[in-house]
């Protein structure tokens, strides 16, 4: 019983810092991508049709912003703000799933990186992440961790490494369904 | 016992770093391989003329001033509506040379119109295409139902249309032999094809 305590004392800070740091990299990229492409995503926002026309420029900044915002939080362990990086993934899966909804599936997600359009799929991806991140910022900060050793950094890029990996794959198999899709729908 | 634990744990991260490597590479290939079989090429609005129709038979001049037919049976042949104004076209120029490499049993033909005759000689010049013959037909482009630029006819052999369409990339170029030669007429004809249900003929399958 006790080996299994210390298996776990060991094993849930090494989990949750994976999943921090694997999402500071979903921002980072997310962010400066958003800020690089201003306009783009100024135009993929209001593809969403969730605010009127007049908001959307507003409304990218301050995405834009509140990315940025998360990463700090996330870094700093800044409390309450620290869950803004999951409460807004929560966010962009809901405008998805309700986009999803109304059936207009060919919009640009805006994810960051590759451009691709909208699915249910993205929407469980995005609360997936956003549970786990929710639950690793409740778990255990940056600064509880000083005093681990060089092993236990290794393990911790390993697992960031393949989770990212996991992740590209998955955000290509949505974009293969969706190129699927177009090969055999029927209506053009 | 320990190290060996340390090594075998060291080896399998090793390999689950390379799988998944591995997973994301696949998933990439398949994805590409979607852009690329997707059957992109002719895009037909043509309303005039229909694939397996007669192609019309238009008498112009080329550029250099020798007369020839197009529409004539006897030889296949590509006709490539371009402008020099047309930026897509310009791209499309390099992919008509080396096709024209490949399938040597077929004219390569250039149509264009408007514009004054130097800009056109110009636009020959600059992208060496004084090995094409050059035609410069209103009537041609109004025969053969061109509305978008860059456009492409293929005449078969016996005079009829093959394909056409409106080309974007190498692929549509290509789509139009490979149309061709499957008996596709377009790309609505490949995404739609003729139901299954709508064919079925009770009276054929009765014994």
């Amino acid at each position: 019983m006790n080996s299994m305590m210390e298996l776990a004392a060991h094993t849930i800070p090494l989990m949750a810092i994976s999943i921090q740091i694997f999402a500071i990299i979903l921002f980072v990229e997310a962010a400066i991508h958003k800020s690089v492409t201003y306009k783009d995503f100024v135009g993929i926002i209001s593809g969403y049709r969730l605010i009127p026309i007049s908001l959307v420029w507003t409304a990218a900044a301050f995405v834009i912003f509140a990315e940025y915002l998360a990463i700090i939080s996330l870094l700093l362990m800044l409390p309450f703000l620290k869950y803004l990086g999951a409460v807004m993934l929560v966010g962009y899966a809901i405008a998805i799933q309700i986009n999803v909804v109304r059936g207009r599936t060919e919009i640009d997600c805006g994810c960051g990186g590759q451009s691709m359009p909208i699915s249910q799929s993205l929407v469980s991806r995005n609360l997936v992440i956003a549970i786990l991140l929710a639950w690793s910022t409740n778990t255990v900060g940056f600064a509880g961790l000083v005093g681990y050793g060089f092993v236990y950094w290794i393990l911790v890029c390993g697992t960031v490494l393949v989770g990212y990996l996991f992740y590209l794959s998955y955000n290509q198999l949505c974009f293969n369904q969706s190129l699927q899709s177009n090969l055999t729908r029927k209506e053009l | 016992m320990t190290t060996w634990l340390v090594v075998a744990v060291a080896l399998l991260w090793f390999i689950v770093i390379a799988l998944s490597l591995a997973v994301f590479a696949l998933t990439r290939q398949i994805g590409v391989l979607y852009e690329r079989v997707a059957p992109a090429g002719a895009l037909m609005v043509n309303q005039t003329i229909k694939v397996g129709d007669n192609a019309p038979e238009i008498a112009v001049e080329t550029l250099a001033g020798s007369p020839m037919k197009i529409g004539a049976p006897g030889k296949a042949a590509l006709v490539f509506f371009v402008a020099p104004d047309c930026p897509i076209c310009k791209s499309l120029l390099p992919i008509f040379k080396s096709l024209s490499q490949v399938e040597t049993d077929c004219d390569f033909i250039l149509a264009s119109d408007g514009d004054t005759l130097k800009e056109h000689e110009a636009y020959v010049t600059s992208n060496k295409l004084g090995g094409f013959p050059y035609v410069l037909s209103e009537l041609l482009g109004r025969s053969y139902g061109v509305a978008k630029l860059p456009y492409a006819v293929l005449i078969r052999p016996d005079g009829k249309i093959g394909s056409m369409g409106i080309v974007n990339s190498r692929e549509h170029l290509e789509s139009l032999f490979e149309a061709e030669a499957l008996g596709i007429a377009s790309l609505q004809d490949y995404l739609n094809p003729p139901d299954p249900v709508a064919i079925y003929d009770p009276e054929e399958h009765r014994s």
